[in-house]
């Protein structure tokens, strides 16, 4: 019944237990969520299963058999497929391309790789067109198209690592379905997601990993959602309960029929964002949400119209490495849009002192952890990472802040934690822009709502007046 | 540390090398270091090589801080030894400031030779790796030109040279030594400065360093024009220091050896120094092996590659690790 499980598998890396004694079964024809916070160990134990890694002690079974893989290639070898959490596919190469960079020939079949593509893709009713360059593809598509290409290589197990983080609603809802036929034809699933929606719209069983522990084990429908998030988060911050704002100031950033062009154009769009205010950007990604905020932050000239600031403007980028130094010592990357005030130099020379301390407050005032200065930055994890970054870009009191997708691949907790800041900021009078895929943040702390499609507004009506039908019809570029 | 594991490697697979051909292992060391620093001559000629290695090394530090890799060494130094030769050969040579004059004239020869390249890489993107390289077959083009006419030592035989400096103008020796240790030092401060760190921040994430007023055309030319202006400098050094004229073997290879020498010292000025000495030694000795062992001298030039296969594959070790800086 069980095709591949994990036995009672720990592992142990420098100052962390990843996992610790876990007991992870996958069966066919099913779908099972992995749930839990950053750091709770989810993608080790998808990591393990898939051949990127070994438990210590413990073991992987294949069948029931003790197995031991040698690579992710070898666990393929054995209908084990993983779509991982950064994109693998080769940008510059077709879907065919890549499939066949994959097997083992030393000659490349690319017409036998596209025909089998295709047989794949119709089994999940996928329309993937396996001969164009998969850069060209939208974010949703290449994430199918991962799928596709793990089918297509006979995968009977397929392990997604948060195969929705990057995606939009109903982009999400399509993987699901997509999802759901798979494990009808009988293949098994098992999926890491942070979001309790997803685990009720599509999840058999759930597993719930807590500091390296199974936290609860069963099937889905046994089991409420306040528990589940208590057993994977503990008890919840309060989350700031946003009362309309009447302090709504003049405008601080404006955007007049601009147009840019960064690979996913907008054209003719203007908004205001007002100090104090929340706006909140909705819309499937690919429609212009990149360069809406690339143009809103300043980093991109817009190709026509015109904006207008009227004082800093903080950017959080959708990426959140690129918004921080990754090679070099947290410190610096908590500084580094201050590096010109004079304290932070003596006589040309960086004072790595003051340095040091403005950074230490900074992450004690944000509640990055852990408080250390010192360690690189690519030690945190994901959520302080971000919230190093969104500390820095609203610490001190900018006119205007745009955010892309603040909390995109954050547990919930580390999530909360950011909204907080927002609605902080915006208390404080930050004119703030959220460019966002997830309708429930938007909902929570913004004070207007606009959707985008096609690159262009079509539609806008305070957050009071929220309506997920409204939004669905809107964002699928239907009539207002 | 994992860099010097694979310096001490690099120099384990030379001894090997030396072994496996029947070589004797001892003799050879001890003829290499005779012949690099066993007499006050052979020390001498030692550092006499080791500073515009240092000089050209010092500027690449400085572009490689925004990213700039610059190899136009080599004919930023023969527009700099061009340069200097016209303002010496005038009568500016023979005034009490002819060092000084000497020195602009070099630099500022080495900085016009790095300018064309930058407006390339600044207006239009193009590659300053490709440019620079291009641009040192002009120097050269243009060097063995200006020594076959207007240069050309009227006196002298066939041989394309320019007449000799006169003596004012000629770099004693101590001088040149000092003026290296004393541009380290400068850049051991300027590599701690703040303008360094925001290169830095250029270098990695541009868009945070252009919102802290940093552009990217100044940031990229500034730092080109700086490592001009000091292989410019070098071949000023090479010129009155050591030549004594201009002729057509005036860089010598200096400004691509400069380049592997700031690898050698991963850029930083300290490390350059004790680069650019062993650097040298590997060729000033080559002949001491050959005198005591009757191993090629070319020993030296293999121990130079090899050390530059090992810097290289430390680099990428460490970049592959995540650890760039």
């Amino acid at each position: 019944m069980t095709v591949l499980e994990l036995c009672s598998a720990s592992r142990r890396f420098p100052r962390v237990q990843a996992l610790d004694r876990v007991d992870l079964a996958v069966r066919p024809g099913e779908v099972h969520a992995l749930l839990g916070e950053n750091g709770a160990g989810k993608s080790t134990a998808i990591r393990i299963l898939a051949g990127l890694d070994h438990p210590d002690p413990g073991e992987v079974r294949l069948d029931g058999r003790a197995v031991r893989f040698a690579s992710r290639t070898d666990a393929l070898r054995h209908g084990i497929g993983l779509v991982p959490q950064t994109e693998s596919l080769v940008g510059e190469l077709t879907l065919a391309e890549n499939l066949a960079l994959a097997e083992p020939h030393r000659v490349v079949r690319r017409r036998a790789a596209s025909r089998r593509l295709r047989e794949a893709a119709t089994t999940v009713g996928v329309a993937v067109d396996p001969d164009v360059r998969t850069r060209d593809l939208g974010r949703g598509q290449r994430q199918l198209a991962e799928l596709v290409l793990a089918l297509a290589q006979d995968a009977r197990v397929l392990l997604l690592d948060e195969p929705t983080a990057a995606l939009g609603p109903y982009e999400t809802r399509d993987m699901f379905t997509r999802l759901r036929a798979l494990a009808a034809a009988g293949v098994a699933v098992l999926f890491i997601t942070h979001r309790l929606a997803e685990v009720r719209a599509v999840a058999d069983t759930v597993t719930v990993l807590a500091h390296g522990r199974v936290a609860w084990s069963g099937a889905g429908s046994d089991v409420d959602d306040a528990t589940l998030i208590r057993t994977m988060v503990g008890d919840l911050p309060d989350t700031p309960t946003r009362e309309p704002r009447t302090a709504i100031g003049a405008p601080v950033l404006r955007l007049a029929a601009v147009s840019a062009d960064c690979g996913d154009p907008i054209h003719d769009l203007s908004l205001d964002v007002h100090a104090g205010e929340v706006v909140g950007v909705l819309g499937v990604a690919g429609n212009g949400q990149r360069a809406l905020a690339e143009v809103a932050a300043g980093r991109v000239r817009p190709a026509g119209g015109t904006r207008t600031e009227t004082g800093s403007v903080a950017y959080v980028p959708e990426t959140r490495l690129d918004g921080l130094l990754p090679g070099r010592a947290v410190r610096w990357s908590a500084v580094v849009s201050r590096l010109r005030e004079p304290r932070f130099a003596r006589r040309g020379v960086v004072d790595r002192g003051a340095v040091t301390r403005f950074a230490t407050d900074l992450l004690a005032r944000h509640d990055v952890r852990p408080p250390d200065p010192g360690l690189p930055v690519l030690t945190l994890s994901g959520g302080n990472q971000q919230k190093l970054l969104v500390g820095r870009e609203l610490d001190n009191g900018p006119a205007a802040a745009v955010l892309h997708g603040p909390t995109q691949g954050l547990d919930v907790r580390s999530a909360k934690e950011i909204l907080s800041e927002i609605a902080r900021a915006a208390a404080g009078g930050t004119g703030v822009l959220l460019v966002s895929a997830d309708p429930g943040e938007v909902r929570e702390v913004a004070d207007r709502v606009v959707v985008l499609s096609g690159g262009r507004v079509v539609g806008e009506f305070p957050a009071a007046d929220f309506d997920d039908a409204l939004v669905r019809r809107l964002t699928a570029g239907g009539d207002e | 540390m994992r860099f010097w594991a694979y310096l001490v490697a690099g120099f384990a697979v030379v001894a090997l090398v030396v072994v496996l051909t029947g070589g004797d292992l001892v003799g050879a060391t001890a003829g290499w270091f005779h012949g690099a620093f066993g007499t006050t001559y052979n020390l001498t000629q030692t550092l006499v090589y080791a500073t515009p290695l240092v000089l050209v090394a010092l500027g690449v530090s400085v572009a490689l801080r925004a990213s700039v890799v610059s190899v136009g060494g080599e004919g930023q130094m023969i527009a700099g030894a061009i340069a200097a030769t016209v303002v010496l050969l005038s009568p500016a040579g023979s005034s009490p400031l002819a060092l000084p004059l000497g020195a602009l004239a070099g630099a500022a020869g080495g900085a016009i030779w790095a300018l064309l390249p930058g407006l390339a890489l600044v207006r239009w993107g193009v590659s300053e790796i490709l440019t620079t390289l291009l641009c040192n077959y002009l120097a050269a083009q243009l060097l063995a030109y200006l020594l076959r006419t207007s240069l050309r030592d009227k006196v002298g035989a066939a041989t394309p040279q320019s007449a000799s400096l006169p003596d004012a103008a000629l770099l004693p020796m101590p001088f040149q030594i000092i003026l290296a240790l004393v541009l380290a030092a400068a850049a051991v401060w300027w590599h701690r400065s703040r303008s360094a760190l925001l290169l830095d921040v250029f270098a990695s994430r541009r868009w945070l360093a252009e919102r802290l007023g940093v552009g990217a055309g100044r940031a990229m030319l500034a730092t080109m024009l700086v490592s001009g202006a000091a292989a410019g400098l070098a071949g000023w050094v090479q010129l009155a220091g050591v030549d004594g004229r201009l002729d057509l073997g005036i860089s010598g290879g200096i400004g691509f050896s400069g380049l592997i020498v700031a690898v050698l010292g991963r850029s930083r000025p300290g490390p350059i120094l004790v680069a650019a000495v062993v650097f040298a030694a590997l060729t000033t000795g080559a002949n001491g092996i050959q005198f005591a062992t009757g191993i090629p001298a070319a020993i030296g030039t293999v121990t130079q590659a090899v050390l530059l296969g090992a810097v290289a594959l430390a680099v990428t070790a460490s970049r592959r690790s995540g650890r760039s800086w």
